[in-house]
């Protein structure tokens, strides 16, 4: 008997094994697949990775994800065999456990590109300024610049640690105690344009740059930009330095250290350092040559901080006290449809961003931060009044409203969308002229058809008639439910701003990663 | 009902896979054993940066021939010591002389021996060198010079910066001059490097009392804390002292053996901007190897002596004990690193050490 339950358990493996579809290369349900979690500024060389890990009879299946969200991934126990992540240092520190291995597979510094006749004017295509020089063109009104938002994506993160390590004028790595709140501050005034994610952000600039002078990012994303048609960008390497991404394979599941080992031999292999360098990036590989369009001058680096609180406390300051202030509408949708379980989503996804998810990092990021004012319009058939709170911890009574106001939401009726929406761009392009210090944004939350109040074309017309800042307000609308996806786009083409997809995934997390772009 | 049908054939199918896969299986296993019976598994704790040095084919063939097998896990040096547990490896191999006098107290081990050793280096690059030379801090001539570590230090502690030096123009940057190291909680490495400076700062004297070591502690946080962010093994700073230069690492704490195996490679990039600074004083990285039964004996007796492996350990960069100069292939390489150390500083003890690492660990944490 020993003997038949000791073999019986390799061939119901065996079993398993031939009876799952598939089981070749790329196919995800693969049992011997590598499981690699990445970042997402990682996804234009994965193909040919999973091309070269194939030959050497790896299935490598990719999932990508923000910085951040690798990381809580990871942390919440997340059953993956790697993760390949831009910042190293940043994903260490962070990280609860620590990876079984760690091996760097090429470089990119995280710069500044600037439309030449800016850099003229500034006179930085003749002498490279300072990330302070930087900061103080900003402050005065003469450089405004796209960045992505430092608590959701590294490449602003990276330059927020640059521009607070120079201004402690110690050439150190940054501490907790040497945030200068004056000088970060005069630099993010220049932040006119932001994004949850370095690509969309480079895919933004590309579409309309027109109210930027240029834009922060990795240079590999700079050189690819600056070869789009109508596109002219300079690459500009501040002379005190730039925090530089690593992107290291690290092993999370030691159970799968032969295949890691392989892929590291891969990555850091003659070809795929061929592929890094014609990506833009910089190979680890010094015999591989960078592309011919990259500086050959040395890349000075400015160090990541040693300890997370030094992240921390910059972050923090970032959201709540330094970062130009976050103006909202959050419109929802409470027609009939919405009853139940996706009011309730709604609701809890809601509750989430206003009193914050303390256990993962994205989620303690998320929360909405101090100064900022949030407007809820909810419709059915008709619009309801407005309620606006401001986000003040002296004035706790503007986030517990708000949190009153969404839970005493109920569902009934029709779906009068475009009269929401009117109502809530009246007001926001009102109030930009007035305060345009703010960064504006609309978010929608819809799960039907339009079938009360104005109709898609009645509503362009609107939007046409109103005045031009409202270019400085962008419509972030949710796809949901039965809600028009073709609608849904066009509002998100409309103002420069995009949609996000919750058909599928949870609301909570959608609603996160909106906030990476307010 | 119909599953309730199909499910007893299904069954028997799965019972005679079973049986029949139970078969082969046991036919392999056997043929395994019969192959074990002749060589000898040995598993062991080892510095990561000898890993590569032991998957060498040479080394691997060289140990298959004397029916040793190895398998090895790659550990800090202090954790060596530290999650030491009796039965759980044959041996430890430190990199470093204190971790391995503590391993072997706690191992009760004997016959341990030092089959390779390494001084420490400042890897640096010609303009740097060039402007420590230029302040007089630096000496000698070529892509092999000396550096004062009594000069460093001050100008480290001082929190001096590139561009404050005078003749800066090759590097005209705001950086912090200060030397890269690695973690020195994890890192053997860094740990070298705090002995040292911990001596050079104490007076030219080896720290070896607890007060000491907690007030030289203290002096020398700083030099880790405000490098930022340090790595856990020393593979990974010199990948970015050489792929992205001076830029990145102006100075880099590294084991001799990581450069001169880096300059070994034919197509070695950059080799020629490189420079090598021997601390004055300075200190070695001994890789003492600590056996704690007769096959790891045996083991250990062939690393030291077994001439393939000799050799390939002086490819991999090592210096041999038994040899008073460096070997020709160096030379052959038109690496002229020097032959012989003088003022060579002895590494505090195990106990030592740890209270000094311990209170740059609470400040890091």
């Amino acid at each position: 008997m020993r003997i038949f339950f000791k073999c019986l358990a390799p061939a119901l493996a065996l079993f398993a094994a031939a009876c799952s579809q598939g089981g070749g290369a790329g196919d995800a349900n693969d049992p011997n697949a590598f499981h690699i979690l990445a970042g997402s500024e990682l996804k234009d060389i994965e193909p040919t990775v999973k091309d070269a890990a194939h030959k050497a009879g790896i299935n490598v299946v990719f999932d990508n994800a923000g910085s951040l969200d690798v990381i809580d991934r990871i942390n919440s126990g997340e059953k993956v065999d790697a993760a390949w992540v831009a910042n190293g240092a940043y994903t260490s520190l962070a990280l609860a456990r620590k990876p079984a291995a760690s091996t760097k597979t090429m470089y990119s510094q995280v710069l500044l590109g600037v439309k030449p006749d800016v850099a003229h004017r500034l006179g930085w295509d003749a002498h490279a300024p300072t990330w302070a020089e930087i900061g103080k063109a900003a402050a005065d009104g003469r450089f405004r610049y796209a960045m992505t938002n430092p608590a959701a994506s590294n490449s602003g993160l990276s330059a927020l640690v640059s521009i607070a390590t120079s201004v402690t004028g110690k050439g150190d790595g940054l501490a907790s105690v040497d945030v200068h709140a004056a000088d970060i501050q005069g630099f993010l005034k220049g932040q006119s344009l932001t994004a949850g994610s370095s690509g969309w952000l480079a895919d933004a600039y590309a579409k309309d740059n027109a109210a930027l002078d240029g834009i922060i990012n990795y240079e590999s994303v700079l050189l690819d930009l600056s070869h789009r048609p109508g596109v002219q960008l300079r690459i500009i390497r501040p002379s005190d330095g730039a925090v530089t991404a690593d992107y290291p394979l690290l092993l999370v599941n030691p159970a799968r250290r032969t295949d890691y080992d392989n892929l590291v031999a891969i990555l850091t292999g003659a070809e795929m350092q061929r592929a890094a360098a014609a990506s833009g990036r910089r190979p680890i590989d010094a015999s591989i040559p960078p592309s011919p369009e990259l500086s050959r001058d040395p890349a000075i680096d400015l160090p990541f901080p040693a300890k997370l609180d030094a992240v921390d406390a910059l972050l923090g300051a970032y959201l709540d006290k330094l970062r130009r202030p976050v103006r909202s509408w959050f419109v929802l949708d409470r027609s009939g449809s919405m009853e139940g379980d996706r009011m309730e989503g709604v609701k809890s996804a809601m509750s989430t961003l206003i009193q914050g998810d303390k256990t993962t990092l994205a989620g303690r990021y998320a929360r909405l931060a101090e100064r900022e004012r949030t407007t809820l319009i909810t419709f059915s058939e008709a619009v309801d009044p407005p309620q606006t709170f401001l986000i003040d911890a002296h004035q706790p009574a503007g986030r517990a409203g708000l949190l009153d106001a969404v839970s005493a939401i109920t569902a009934d009726g029709s779906t009068n969308l475009y009269d929401a929406m009117a109502e809530a761009l009246r007001q926001a392009v009102a109030e930009q002229a007035r305060d345009p210090g703010r960064v504006y944004s609309i978010v929608l939350m819809t799960d039907g058809e339009v079938n009360a109040g104005m109709n898609a074309k009645d509503f362009e017309r609107f939007y046409a008639a109103l005045p031009a800042n409202k270019k400085a307000v962008k419509i972030f609308p949710i796809l949901f439910g039965e809600g028009n996806v073709g609608e849904m786009e066009r509002l998100a083409t409309l103002t420069g701003g995009r949609t996000f997809d919750a058909r599928t995934g949870a609301l909570a997390a959608v609603f996160r990663e909106i906030r990476g772009y307010q | 009902m119909k599953i309730a049908r199909v499910l007893p054939a299904l069954l028997l199918i799965l019972v005679l896979a079973g049986v029949g896969f139970g078969i082969y299986r046991s036919h392999q296993v056997a043929a395994t054993h019969a192959r074990l019976a002749a060589t000898a598994q040995i598993v062991g704790a080892i510095g990561s940066e000898k890993g590569p040095l032991l998957a060498d084919p040479d080394v691997v063939s060289a140990l298959g021939k004397a029916g040793l097998a190895l398998r090895v896990d790659k550990v800090g040096s202090r954790e060596i010591v530290t999650s030491f547990k009796p039965g759980a490896y044959a041996f430890g191999w430190p990199s470093g002389a204190p971790a391995a006098a503590e391993l072997k107290a706690r191992a009760h081990a004997a016959g341990d021996v030092t089959p390779i050793y390494t001084p420490m280096v400042i890897a640096t690059w010609k303009p740097i060198a060039d402007i420590l030379q230029a302040n007089g801090i630096v000496s000698g001539a070529g892509q092999f010079r000396r550096v004062d570590m009594h000069k460093l230090a001050e100008l480290m502690l001082a929190g001096k910066r590139w561009n404050q030096l005078d003749h800066a123009e090759g590097f005209p940057v705001g950086k912090a001059i200060l030397v890269t190291t690695t973690d020195v909680r994890r890192s053997n490495s860094a740990a070298m490097y705090l002995a040292l400076l911990s001596y050079v700062e104490n007076g030219d004297q080896v720290v070896d009392d607890k007060a000491t070591a907690n007030a030289m502690a203290e002096k020398l946080a700083p030099l880790f804390l405000r490098q930022g962010f340090q790595e856990e093994s020393s593979a990974d700073p010199f990948s970015d002292y050489a792929a992205m230069g001076m830029g990145k690492t102006p100075l880099l704490f590294a084991y001799e053996s990581q450069v001169i195996e880096y300059l070994l490679k034919p197509d070695a990039a950059r080799r020629s901007e490189m420079v090598l600074l021997y601390p004055s004083p300075t200190i070695l990285s001994k890789n003492v190897f600590v056996p704690y039964n007769d096959a790891a004996r045996r083991l250990g007796d062939l690393l030291a002596n077994d001439p393939t492996i000799r050799a390939a350990a002086q490819r991999y960069g090592y210096r041999l004990p038994s040899s008073a100069a460096i070997p020709q292939a160096w030379r052959t390489a038109g690496i002229a690193a020097p032959d012989t150390l003088i003022d060579v500083v002895d590494p505090p003890s195990f106990s030592t050490l740890e209270t000094m690492i311990t209170v740059i660990q609470e400040k890091l944490q």
